[in-house]
């Protein structure tokens, strides 16, 4: 097996690294670069909680090929406290206790932040679709829905 | 562990593939699962993330035509208010959740072959053609003749599923998927009804039900027994068209029991939605 | 008040919103290794043979052997680390495994060879209490633990009852399902002490346990909570701690374990399952005169928390009721399944269930109205409940049921014209504390250094924000501004043991520890001979205990919270499928210390019942569980839990910190029997198990 060569920015920084051929974007990041503020919560695409942007669209890194990031721009949740408009969305989370166990909330948020590029003034139903990819356990999601509220133009 | 070979153009990736214990990798969102479960270790990646021209859909006067890299997104935004193909619109909006559908890919739902995938039934109902192409050439067959049984096809060694063609057509057609969650769900049953109406009465009819056989498996039997049916005038018409229904499908489907549900709920839930779909598209 | 009443969001949550905040998983050193169990294929066997010739030699291995005490300290003690002679769940540990690599230490799994004779499988309580079935474990049938108790005479009650209700229910096997998989770090310091950090809900537990398995002193063993994914009472015990602990004990070399999703479904600690019979009598006005409960708990492999689970099954079975006959009888089965434990709610979500559905349909048949017939029964501070313990503290489910009965929500129902919409609702309970004779104290020390003060708490935050709220109660007690006051929670060297974060008691507990650590703090600050600026206290609280006492201890508990919640939903009639529109809940919990951690509390345990009444059950084959990943044990997506409205009662407990009383727990226990008693209006249908069976719905409209 040949190692891969991947380069990417990530949080606009540019990135070249060798990588197992078939090792996962969150393994990159985790285990690799130990940016761990991306989580693992389970493996198989199921839960959300290691969603990052890889080009502006959410995924899940834990079964994104990390070769596939190869020239593409990567959005981690490190990226984001540094953004006057997208970090926003993390003091909304606090002030409106969508952070409770805070596991979902790194994944959460860039569902969130991507939801927001797409459609900046989402309805209550197009909120819980945009983050229906992200299990959360703690809050029953009303406070997530009410964090996003607090976001929107008109509200 | 496996090597991975990028392909920047369909040529390529064919070539790539004419050698032996190499796959297709579109976005992953099956593959790499299975990874995850100690599946599909083995085989060299030829991943199509890179090749454009299977990325976009085209409308011609008879017929769309969608490369197999198009994303469940860019089919449910892309298709909205595309008359009959609306459905495949709905069916993508269905799968998963939003991280699903912004990697999941047309081609991977029809390669992987699940008897619940979401695209399946509107691709049948719509008598899709598959366009597989690799080294030696390329052929066209239906999607019904493709898909063989559980995560199986008829895709031979080196063949890449390049592209979709979906004939335009008159009639409207309804999609619904029955799962356990409003997201992230694996249907329990999905279907998609075609019809076309004509002097009130049932002209063509095309119903195909997803994770009640083997495979996503069209309703024969029914659609033989509405066709040139009327459209009911009372409740007890309606009715007869219900019994019918009830009928005949069990002649066309074989669920099975599993962790989702039983046998007998897909049957009672897909003869339901068959009418409701009829019902509905016969009081447009 | 400055601070308490006051909407806050956490204090550490921005931490946790950019992905700075470590989790126990976060850890990583040079050298690690990493950690893998090799765990038992069958449910029940006889361990005959472990063979550990093929493994690599550059891979480290540990089976009981090495252990200096192979037990996991629990109410039984019956449990050990790793099995020796016996298995008794599939999963359970073997043999700890720990090498350079993740991928060398999982293929070196495949290099232990075990030889078993398997052993016929208890599959549940039904088989477990059938007279000579085969034992789990040897020395004892498997109808573990029982206990029965008659308040009046129910053959007295039922003879004078009007109607007689009675059903059977089962309750499924639910997963806490936190979104952190469990989780250790173990390392060892500049000391050559031992140093954890562990996902958990007590970290002096787990120094205890340590200490058994590796023969160290606790002084060299050093726990400390890392940020922590949500416990919901699966952290309260045995996780992933152990094992790294040993192997860095041995080798001296950092280790860690992170659990995949599939062992933590397949193999940590559970809900129990529930097999109940309830039986109620009532007069035409709506009294309930006669209760009889009769509970099965099905807890798995070992007794974990189960005693205590059953204790409170007893406890909470008649409901937020006064009833003059109350019979209850409770058996705790053991079984071959993976250990049943604390979770959330600890056996009142299962003592609530039948009980409400019977409630509302007693309602039903007599015509009376759904807020009336609870209001009517309700206990009230100085009535006895259902074991004849007296209600020693302030009660107001009447307060809690009349703001569902005034609010918009309730009233909007006579609107309602779809016939496939309902509403339903149930009241529930639940104990705080640990109960009668368990240990339930705590210790808090404060440090005045000028005016900044550092609060040393021993709980751990789970993520239910209870450093939040005890920081608003420490900083309201010393007229401090927010800043000036540090938390310090759950490090077993620098905070005090204040037992688990359990039962509701975390924030009543190390409140009222708080609080008087800041009156000994006051003392000396009022004697002019002391140094001002400088002064260390320590603070003591314990909780209150309930005046009777039973055969077994943790019962009965003196002071309740109580809840009534609403739902309104929608039946699919193609599919018989359940679509909540709309929830709605109030709380009695005492004075509200921070209403936003408040609403969060009850929104998310909502949230959790949600998907055990629609979606979430263990299903078990001969042991093994066969949706053992998130694709097929299905948790609410936003999608699926509806709005959520959160009322709660202005109300206050004299005993409680600030006037409070604990809450993380009762939000979880109505809303099952809420949407059932929903489902049973529209369809006609009774509902005897969850999670709801849209098929049993669906045949039920399909023969009207």
């Amino acid at each position: 097996m040949d190692k891969f060569l991947l380069n990417c920015t990530i949080n606009g920084q540019n990135i070249s690294i060798k990588i197992d051929p078939d090792a996962t974007l969150n393994h990159l990041l985790r285990e690799e670069l130990h940016m761990t503020g991306t989580k693992l919560g389970c493996g198989s695409g199921d839960c959300g909680a290691c969603t990052v942007l890889v080009n502006g669209i959410s995924v899940n890194s834990c079964i994104f090929p990390a070769f596939q990031a190869n020239g593409s721009d990567i959005l981690t949740i490190e990226g984001v406290e540094n953004d006057p408009k997208l970090s926003r969305v993390q003091k909304a989370f606090v002030d409106y206790g969508a952070v409770q166990c805070g596991f979902c909330s790194p994944g959460m948020i860039m569902s969130v932040i991507r939801l927001l590029e797409r459609n900046p003034n989402p309805s209550e139903e197009e909120i819980r679709r945009g983050v229906s990819g992200n299990l959360c356990r703690c809050t029953g999601y009303q406070a997530i829905i009410n964090a996003v509220r607090s976001l929107l133009p008109f509200e | 562990m496996s090597n991975v070979f990028i392909a920047q153009t369909v040529k390529e990736a064919c070539e790539l593939l004419a050698s032996p214990n190499r796959i297709a990798c579109a976005g992953a969102t099956n593959l790499y699962v299975d990874r995850y479960f100690g599946k599909m270790l083995e085989p060299d990646l030829v991943s199509l993330h890179a090749i454009d021209e299977l990325k976009r859909i085209e409308e011609y006067e008879d017929y769309w035509l969608i490369g197999s890299m198009v994303t469940f997104d860019q089919l449910e935004n892309t298709l909205k208010g595309s008359g009959a193909l609306e459905a495949l619109s709905k069916a993508a909006s269905l799968v998963g959740g939003p991280q699903i559908r912004n990697r999941g890919t047309i081609g991977g739902n029809i390669i992987s072959a699940s008897p619940s995938a979401d695209s399946l039934p509107v691709l049948m109902a719509l008598d899709a053609q598959l366009l597989l192409q690799s080294s030696e050439g390329s052929r066209q067959v239906a999607i019904q003749d493709f898909m063989t049984g559980v995560k199986r096809t008829d895709l031979k060694e080196g063949e890449l599923l390049t592209q979709i063609q979906i004939p335009k057509k008159t009639g409207h057609a309804l999609f619904q998927k029955v799962g356990k969650r409003n997201a992230l769900a694996i249907a329990v049953c999905n279907l998609c009804t075609y019809i076309n109406i004509e002097e009130n009465q049932i002209k063509d009819i095309a119903i195909a039900i997803g994770s009640c056989a083997p495979t996503c498996v069209r309703a024969k039997e029914v659609e033989k027994s509405l066709l040139a049916w009327k459209k009911p005038a009372d409740d007890n018409e309606w009715k007869l068209l219900k019994e019918k229904i009830s009928e005949k499908l069990p002649l066309d489907i074989c669920p099975i029991d599993d962790v989702r549900a039983t046998a007998s709920y897909r049957k009672k839930v897909a003869a339901n939605i068959i009418f409701q779909q009829i019902k509905e598209l016969m009081e447009v | 008040m400055t601070y308490i009443g006051k909407s806050k969001g956490r204090l550490e949550g921005l931490e946790k919103a950019r992905g700075r905040a470590r989790y126990a998983a976060d850890y990583s050193a040079k050298n690690m290794l990493y950690v893998k169990l090799l765990r038992s294929p069958h449910a029940h066997a006889k361990i005959l043979n472990i063979d550990l010739s093929m493994v690599p030699d550059d891979v480290h291995v540990f089976t009981a052997k090495d252990l200096v005490i192979n037990n996991v300290q629990d109410i039984l003690e019956d449990q050990p680390l790793l099995a020796e002679e016996k298995v008794r769940f599939l999963g359970e540990p073997i043999a700890i495994l720990a090498a350079d690599s993740l991928k060398k230490a999982e293929e070196s799994l495949q290099k232990i060879q075990v030889t078993y004779e398997l052993l016929p499988v208890v599959t549940d309580c039904a088989m477990a209490m059938k007279e000579g079935c085969v034992r789990v474990h040897d020395h004892t049938i498997n109808d573990v633990m029982n206990f029965t108790h008659e308040k009046g005479s129910i053959s007295k009650g039922f003879a004078e009852a009007d109607l007689i209700l009675s059903d059977s229910f089962h309750m499924p096997i639910q997963d806490h399902g936190y979104m952190e998989p469990e989780a250790c770090f173990a390392t060892m310091d500049e000391n050559n002490h031992l140093l954890l950090y562990v996902s958990t809900q007590n970290v002096f537990h787990d120094q205890r346990m340590v200490c058994d398995i590796t023969g160290r002193d606790p002084s060299t063993v050093h726990v400390m909570a890392a940020t922590i994914g949500g416990g919901f009472g699966g952290k309260d015990g045995n996780t992933a701690q152990l094992y790294p602990a040993l192997v860095t004990h041995k080798t001296g070399l950092p280790s860690k374990l992170v659990f995949t999703r599939e062992e933590s479904l397949q193999c940590s600690y559970k809900r129990h399952s529930a097999d109940l019979t309830v039986r109620m009598g009532l007069k035409n006005d709506g009294t309930i005169v006669a209760f009889e409960g009769i509970g099965f708990l099905d807890t798995g492999a070992y007794g974990g928390l189960g005693p205590a689970v059953l204790s409170a099954l007893m406890e909470h079975f008649a409901g937020p009721y006064s009833i003059e006959h109350v019979r209850v009888e409770g058996h705790l089965c053991y079984t071959n399944k993976p250990v049943a434990h604390a979770m959330r709610g600890f056996g009142a979500p299962q003592a609530c269930f039948g009980t409400e559905i019977l409630l509302s349909r007693a309602a039903r048949k007599l015509g009376m109205d759904q807020i009336a017939i609870r209001k009517k029964n309700a206990l009230i501070k100085g009535l006895t409940a259902g074991l004849g313990n007296e209600m020693l503290h302030d009660i107001d489910y009447i307060g809690a049921l009349e703001l569902i009965e005034e609010s918009d929500f309730w009233k909007n129902q006579k609107d309602n014209t779809d016939p496939y919409i309902a509403y339903g609702i149930a009241g529930g309970h639940q104990s705080s504390g640990m109960g009668k004779n368990i240990p339930d104290d705590a210790a808090v020390r404060i440090e005045k250094r000028g005016d900044h003060y550092k609060v040393y708490c021993g709980l751990v935050d789970l993520g239910q924000g209870n450093t939040t709220s005890l920081h608003a109660v420490a900083a309201e007690a010393l007229h401090a501004s927010e800043e000036d006051v540090e938390l310090i929670m759950a490090d077993t060297a620098l905070t005090l043991d204040c037992g688990s974060v359990a039962g509701s008691r975390s924030t009543f507990i190390a409140g009222n520890a708080i609080l008087d650590a800041v009156s000994a703090l006051k003392k000396e600050l009022a004697d002019p001979t002391k140094d001002h600026d400088s002064i260390t206290v320590t603070g003591h609280a314990s909780f209150p205990q309930g005046r009777e006492t039973f055969s077994i201890a943790g019962f009965p508990h003196a002071l309740f919270s109580f809840v009534v919640q609403a739902v309104k939903l929608r039946i699919d009639p193609l599919t018989g499928q359940i679509r909540l529109l709309d929830i709605i809940a109030s709380t009695e919990t005492g004075k509200v210390i921070n209403p936003l951690g408040m609403e969060g509390q009850v929104q998310g345990g909502i949230g959790m019942s949600v998907g055990y009444s629609l979606s979430e059950t263990c299903e078990f084959d001969q042991g093994r569980l066969k949706n053992d990943s998130f694709s097929t044990y299905l948790m609410p997506t936003a999608m699926d839990v509806p709005p959520i409205k959160s009322l709660y009662v202005d109300a206050f407990e004299e005993v409680g910190p600030m006037g409070a009383k604990g809450c993380a727990e009762v939000s979880t226990v109505p809303m099952p029997a809420a949407i059932a008693s929903a489902i049973e209006g529209v369809t006609g249908c009774q509902i005897h198990s969850m999670p709801f069976d849209p098929e049993t719905i669906l045949d039920q409209l399909m023969s009207q």
